[in-house]
């Protein structure tokens, strides 16, 4: 499963590819900015993209955005990670066309497993 | 006031004053009345016996008048009898009545005027008589025999009444001298006054009914009377008389006063009667006029008094109006009325009502088209200044005069608005900002602890396990803090689905029962309806988990080692009593009344070591509440001495059995 991480904190990218490091089946990406992330969807095929709220611009809206503007990308599974707790955020998450929210903070020792569950 | 009682004061002499001249008028008029009423009967009672009076005078005139008439055409007949018999024999009754019996007997017949003829001799011996006892009677002693033998030619003599010898009648004698020839007194030809003609007469038909019309003669005797029964002479009368000089005869006319005044006194006492009703009807409104005047006065006077009151009341209105803090702007639907007040014209940055309504109107929907009575819309508008302003406009649409008329209040709401944007950006940089390096260190210290907790001294792990415990302890608190926040603010947003009672126990248990694992405590489901059952709630599934994760994780901390915290749900006819029941401690009683309330003092003092945040409780009531539900608990503490101690509490939710599951869609 091919997984691409979205997030500008480095701790947080490390921790996770720490916390993936022994699951065989899961091959992760990662982009530090909204730029990056574009620019990789645009070269690589992912299965899931796990993209990061807030981020100094582009946010993780905007990728959402360019991610649903591509029809290369219609078969991936785009989480939303966010800490906000408003429902409001999640209306407009899911009308932009994500697939899932994932609340922070989450554990990176059960993050295979929830990967494992959506894809 | 003090003005206002002493015009009252003013007001009330003045109008008991005027009661008093009122009714001092009013009992002038009355006095004046039956002093005007009674001369008026006066002078009517004068004039009604001075008439009966004058009319009695002319009815004796009248009846005088007549009887002397009649007399004197007997007396001419008589006369000319008297010359027939100025050459007859007297000294022989038999030759008289062979030559002039027929004449006389003719005579009486055709004279009317007289009853009977008695010839009587110059010596008193009656020659001839149409009364046979009479014959040879001598009457020479009888006073009109004397006073007829004393008259001339052409004269006749009325005697005064007396009873006859012949017939025993009362008559009236009336007597003519016989003169012969030669100029001599021959014997006196006499007789008695006809009654039946003088009774006819005198009857008067056609005249008064009660009038009593008498022929008296000089001695006060009554010769004649109108024939009808006798007058009591005690009855008072009105009499008037006439005298017949020639013959001594007066002619008395009488009428009793009762008769002659009853009239009058009819013809007084209706109209006394009517009179008075109509002038007591005429004072009787009269007063009901004045009660009328004075209570219109006296309206008038509190109608002035209110106009007063409400003008004061419109200058304060009006001064409060104009002065409020919040800008109101009235107008109505076919826009005639346009007022605002000074907050609103600043708020619009114009000077005039006609401009403040204009442009509010282009800003808001047309309140014909509202079908609330109250609507309320967010505009934005530049004040005077240029600036832009959040403004609440609250529109009140009200029904009035047959008009619809908008009451608009407008709040100016940029302070709050700019108030909220800050709040809401600071709980989202605070969730950001702690979250992150938060989620970092928690997770790499779970790393660490999996991967390399067993290559590390004993005293190390130690240290890790302390430090994993307590960033996730410090993650639990900052997520605590920022949902009550999110609650306080009202940002906490619900959505609700439907979801079957056993699909929200299966995710309970499936979330929490890492809890369990870790502290060797058991987690089942133990009672509630089973998957296949319509059995259905509303809530937030997200907030639902949130709520049995909360008490889950209490009641596993709570639960001793090897123990079993129990999960079901009770139905009932409308609700669903989910239940979390646990073998701890129990509560104490004392500790009940704070249960849910935020960073309360901890039940247990072993609470201290646990991680507790003390917002656990306050949380789930929270969201249990804003889910339309409600939370209790039931509990045996052993502190209070009971034997078989733990906890249940229960969250009710209405149930919502009814339409499809329409899970996933949002409510």
């Amino acid at each position: 499963m091919r997984v691409l991480f979205v997030d500008d904190e480095d701790d947080i990218r490390e921790l996770i590819e720490f916390a993936l490091m022994t699951e065989d089946d899961i091959e992760p990406t990662f982009a530090a900015t909204g730029f990056d992330a574009i620019a990789t969807m645009e070269t690589q095929a992912f299965d899931v993209i796990m993209l990061d709220v807030m981020m100094p611009p582009p946010d993780g809206m905007e990728v959402l955005r360019c991610a649903r503007a591509n029809a290369d990308l219609d078969d991936t599974k785009i989480v939303m990670c966010t800490a906000k707790t408003s429902h409001e955020s999640e209306k407009t998450f899911r009308a932009l066309g994500a697939d899932h929210i994932l609340h922070k903070p989450f554990k990176p020792l059960k993050l295979a497993e929830y990967l494992r569950s959506i894809a | 006031m003090v003005s206002t009682e002493l015009a009252n004061k003013d007001e009330a002499e003045t109008s008991s004053s005027a009661q008093t001249l009122f009714w001092g008028l009013i009992s002038t008029v009355v006095v004046l009345y039956f002093i005007g009423l009674a001369f008026l009967t006066w002078s009517d009672y004068n004039r009604a016996t001075t008439r009966a009076e004058v009319e009695l005078e002319h009815f004796a005139e009248l009846y005088e008048q007549a009887v002397d008439a009649t007399l004197s055409v007997a007396n001419v007949r008589m006369w000319g009898l008297i010359d027939e018999l100025s050459t007859a024999m007297l000294d022989d009754p038999d030759q008289f009545e062979a030559q002039y019996g027929a004449l006389m007997n003719s005579a009486v017949e055709e004279i009317q005027q007289v009853d009977a003829l008695v010839l009587i001799g110059a010596d008193g011996v009656v020659l001839w008589a149409t009364v046979e006892p009479l014959l040879g009677q001598y009457l020479g002693d009888r006073a009109y025999f004397q006073t007829a033998v004393g008259l001339g030619v052409d004269d006749y003599t009325v005697g005064v009444p007396i009873q006859s010898r012949a017939t025993e009648r009362r008559i009236t004698p009336i007597a003519w001298p016989l003169i012969g020839i030669d100029g001599k007194v021959r014997g006196v030809l006499a007789s008695s006054l006809g009654e039946d003609y003088y009774a006819e007469l005198l009857a008067a038909d056609g005249v008064q009914e009660d009038m009593f019309v008498e022929v008296v003669t000089a001695n006060g005797e009554r010769a004649f009377s109108s024939g009808r029964a006798q007058r009591d002479p005690d009855t008072p009368v009105f009499s008037a008389r006439k005298e017949i000089p020639a013959l001594d005869l007066y002619i008395d006319v009488t009428r009793s006063k009762e008769a002659v005044l009853s009239s009058f006194w009819q013809r007084t006492l209706v109209f006394t009667g009517l009179a008075t009703i109509l002038f007591l009807t005429v004072i009787n409104a009269a007063i009901r006029a004045r009660a009328q005047s004075t209570k219109l006065a006296q309206a008038l006077r509190n109608s002035e008094r209110d106009r007063e009151r409400i003008r004061v009341a419109q200058s304060e209105f009006d001064a409060i109006f104009e002065n409020v803090g919040d800008g109101i702007i009235v107008y109505n639907d076919n826009n005639k009325l346009h007022r605002s007040n000074r907050k609103a014209r600043e708020l619009m940055g114009v000077s005039s009502n006609i401009k403040a309504v204009e442009q509010l109107r282009s800003m808001i929907p047309p309140f014909s088209q509202m079908d609330e009575e109250v609507a309320i819309h967010r505009i934005h508008v530049r004040n005077a200044e240029n600036e832009s302003v959040a403004v609440q406009c609250r529109v009140m649409k009200m029904h009035l005069h047959g008009d619809y008329i908008a009451y608009n209040v407008l709040q100016d709401i940029s302070a709050e608005e700019r108030l909220v944007a800050a709040r809401t950006a600071f709980v989202t940089s605070v969730n950001h900002e702690l979250r992150t390096p938060l989620t970092s260190l928690a997770g790499s210290l779970e790393i660490l602890h999996e991967r390399f907790g067993e290559a590390m001294p004993a005293n190390a792990g130690k240290l890790l396990s302390m430090a994993t415990r307590n960033a996730d302890r410090l993650l639990v608190l900052v997520s605590d803090i920022l949902t009550l926040q999110a609650i306080d603010q009202q940002q906490l947003s619900i959505q609700k689905e439907r979801v079957s009672v056993s699909e929200v126990l299966s995710e309970a248990i499936a979330a929490n029962t890492g809890y369990g694992v870790n502290r060797d405590v058991q987690l089942g489901i133990h009672g509630g309806p089973n998957a296949s059952d319509a059995v259905y709630v509303q809530v937030d599934t997200v907030r639902m988990q949130q709520v049995f994760s909360n008490l889950i994780s209490n009641a596993v901390k709570y639960t001793p080692r090897g123990g079993t915290v129990k999960i079901g749900a009770d139905l009932d006819e409308n609700a669903v009593t989910f239940y979390v029941c646990d073998s701890g401690p129990g509560i104490p009683r004392s500790a009940h009344d704070r249960m849910f309330k935020r960073f309360a003092d901890p039940v247990h003092s072993r609470d201290n070591q646990a991680s507790g945040t003390g917002l656990g409780l306050a949380i789930t009531r929270e969201l249990v509440v804003r889910q339309g539900g409600d939370i209790s608990f039931q509990t045996r503490s052993a502190e209070d001495g009971d034997e078989n101690p733990g906890t249940t509490f229960f969250v009710r939710l209405p149930r919502d059995d009814d339409a499809a599951p329409t899970k996933g869609t949002p409510v």
